[in-house]
């Protein structure tokens, strides 16, 4: 790996930890911030499957009269997901949520999120690897790379009276990897977000 | 809540296992599927080897563009790509900066030479893989045929391969736009005879004379847009005739079940061509002194409604290499165009089957 690639890994690594820390720092606030946990399907490109697990931090709660959901959340994820034949991928990847409720009916909320996201994405080549050396050509274990992804994403979703937030999302980034190609990668999401009332009750106090 | 993670995760699982799982370990079997990776010069080039190597006999499928896939070949076009693999172990190998390969390639190394020397490792790796004892057939669309010409012209290399296909190659680089301008200027003739878009192939007739009139014996990536232009009028034209069946598997199923990877091979084809297709053009010197020198068996197929690597390089393949009569032939699909392996899949690996059985130790 070029030792210009190695800083900026180092100093985006950097950056996560920083965030994480700031969330972090302390306990009882992360706590009372917590708002949901989720977990879901996490396809990229729909077919290719794997999990996405989150947590959801509140940042600041601008409800109104006329808009009764108006709210925004720090979000950081854990994703994993496979292509076929190619590469395991492991994403981690905070994201920053506005998010917006559009219709109560009865005790259900349809709301809808837009998301900014930046995140480390390792992926693995799946198969056997070797090196052409001088010597001959050798077996080696080291496959893969690192890369940056950023983009946006999407969210539709359903809180229902027993607090879980069910939702349909779709991710759109842009991958600056090790390599010298820029791929793009979207992904289709399916998951339910279980709320964390105790979190919102000492908020509210 | 437990529940529900629960069932989310065996959902995922369930997922992957309905996929196929990659088997390495059996290293020879009637129905092989091994993924490999290749690095060399910078490039981590993916390989599928899959089929029947039993016999260890390989099939090596080099892709056209350049900046094509070979793993398409076997996402899209499993009716050619399964026949074969019923006899054979084909080899998909996508090239440097091409289809789903990675790594940090340098511009710099997109040359003629470094392909050449990228096809000659990936046989070293199924010589140091499957054994000495192996035989390999070595098969090329379009920019793939020339790709193996090119290889083929150095005898060192030339016999580690035991054949030569060549499908819709285009050989020699400046010729074979010429070629097409002629083809085009055929069919053009043949088709407004008949009376179909009799309009339209006249036009292109004389748009095609005219490039071959203004006598250009060598080409550039900047002078080449023109009769790259005028072929792709008429291959919409053929389209539009309606002469071609296009038969290609479903994108879920390449998706889902195989390694088609959209945006990594999109990713890779927008990168510039212009400093190998330049230095394909410088090649053509040495391609006019070394093909009379290849001895290699080789089969040379080429479509009848191809006008982007026309018939003409068949014929001119043929005509130049020192093989025996009775150890090349030169085959024309009459329901082809550039890509036989969507027009008439089962016939084409029919006919390569056939005659690696026949050539191939």
């Amino acid at each position: 790996m070029p030792l210009l690639s190695s800083l900026r890994f180092a100093v985006f690594f950097t950056l996560i930890l920083i965030a994480s820390g700031w969330t972090g720092l302390n306990a009882q606030e992360t706590k009372q911030r917590l708002r949901s946990v989720g977990i879901g399907y996490y396809g990229e490109l729909g077919l290719h499957p794997g999990l996405q697990g989150d947590i959801t931090l509140l940042i600041a709660d601008n409800s109104t009269r006329r808009y009764k959901w108006r709210k925004l959340l720090f979000r950081p994820s854990a994703i994993y997901f496979r292509r076929q034949f190619y590469s395991n991928n492991f994403i981690i990847m905070p994201q920053l949520v506005s998010q917006i409720g559009a219709r109560e009916i009865g005790e259900t909320l349809l709301y809808f999120e837009v998301s900014g996201k930046v995140g480390y994405h390792r992926y693995q080549y799946i198969g056997d690897q070797y090196i052409s050396t001088p010597t001959g050509i050798q077996s080696v274990k080291r496959g893969g790379g690192n890369g940056v992804v950023y983009g946006l994403g999407f969210l539709l979703g359903i809180k229902s009276r027993s607090d879980r937030y069910y939702s349909l999302s779709m991710d759109y980034l842009n991958e600056k990897t090790e390599d010298t190609i820029r791929p793009k990668l979207i992904a289709i999401k399916l998951g339910v977000r279980f709320g964390c009332k105790q979190g919102e009750k000492e908020t509210a106090k | 809540m437990k529940n529900i993670i629960h069932r989310f995760i065996v959902f995922v699982i369930l997922l992957s296992s309905i996929q196929c799982a990659v088997d390495n370990r059996t290293l020879f079997g009637d129905d092989i599927r091994h993924q490999l990776w290749l690095t060399h010069e910078g490039a981590d080039m993916a390989i599928t080897v899959e089929g029947n190597n039993l016999k260890k006999r390989f099939c090596i499928l080099v892709h056209g563009g350049p900046g094509s896939s070979a793993q398409e070949f076997n996402t899209f076009t499993k009716p050619f790509s399964d026949v074969i693999e019923r006899d054979y172990a084909m080899v998909y190998y996508d090239q440097r900066a091409a289809g789903i390969s990675r790594g940090t390639v340098d511009p710099e190394t997109e040359t003629v030479a470094q392909h050449v020397d990228d096809l000659d490792q990936i046989i070293e790796l199924l010589y140091l893989r499957y054994g000495e004892d192996i035989s390999i057939a070595l098969m090329g669309h379009s920019w793939g045929g020339y790709l193996t010409s090119a290889y083929l012209l150095d005898a060192d290399r030339s016999a580690k391969v035991g054949v030569w296909v060549n499908i819709d190659g285009g050989i020699h680089r400046t010729n074979f736009l010429n070629d097409d301008m002629t083809r085009i200027m055929e069919i053009a003739e043949d088709q407004a005879s008949q009376g179909i878009f009799p309009f339209e192939w006249n036009n292109l007739k004389a748009q095609a004379q005219q490039q071959l009139n203004s006598n250009v014996t060598k080409y550039t990536y900047e002078t080449q847009d023109t009769p790259f232009r005028i072929v792709s009028n008429a291959e919409q034209l053929i389209n539009k005739s309606g002469v071609l069946e296009t038969i290609t598997g479903s994108t879920f199923d390449a998706i889902f079940f195989d390694n088609y990877q959209p945006y990594i091979a999109a990713a890779n084809d927008s990168r510039s061509g212009e400093i190998i297709q330049n230095d394909m053009f410088e090649f053509d010197s040495t391609v006019e002194a070394l093909l009379p020198g290849v001895e290699l068996p080789t089969l040379s197929i080429y479509g009848y409604w191809d006008v982007r690597t026309a018939l003409q390089q068949g014929e001119y393949v043929f005509n130049t290499i020192a093989t025996p009569e009775e150890s090349k032939e030169l085959i024309i699909l009459e329901d082809s165009g550039h890509s036989p392996m969507v027009n008439e899949p089962t016939r084409l690996a029919n006919t390569i089957v056939d005659w690696l059985d026949i050539h191939l130790p």
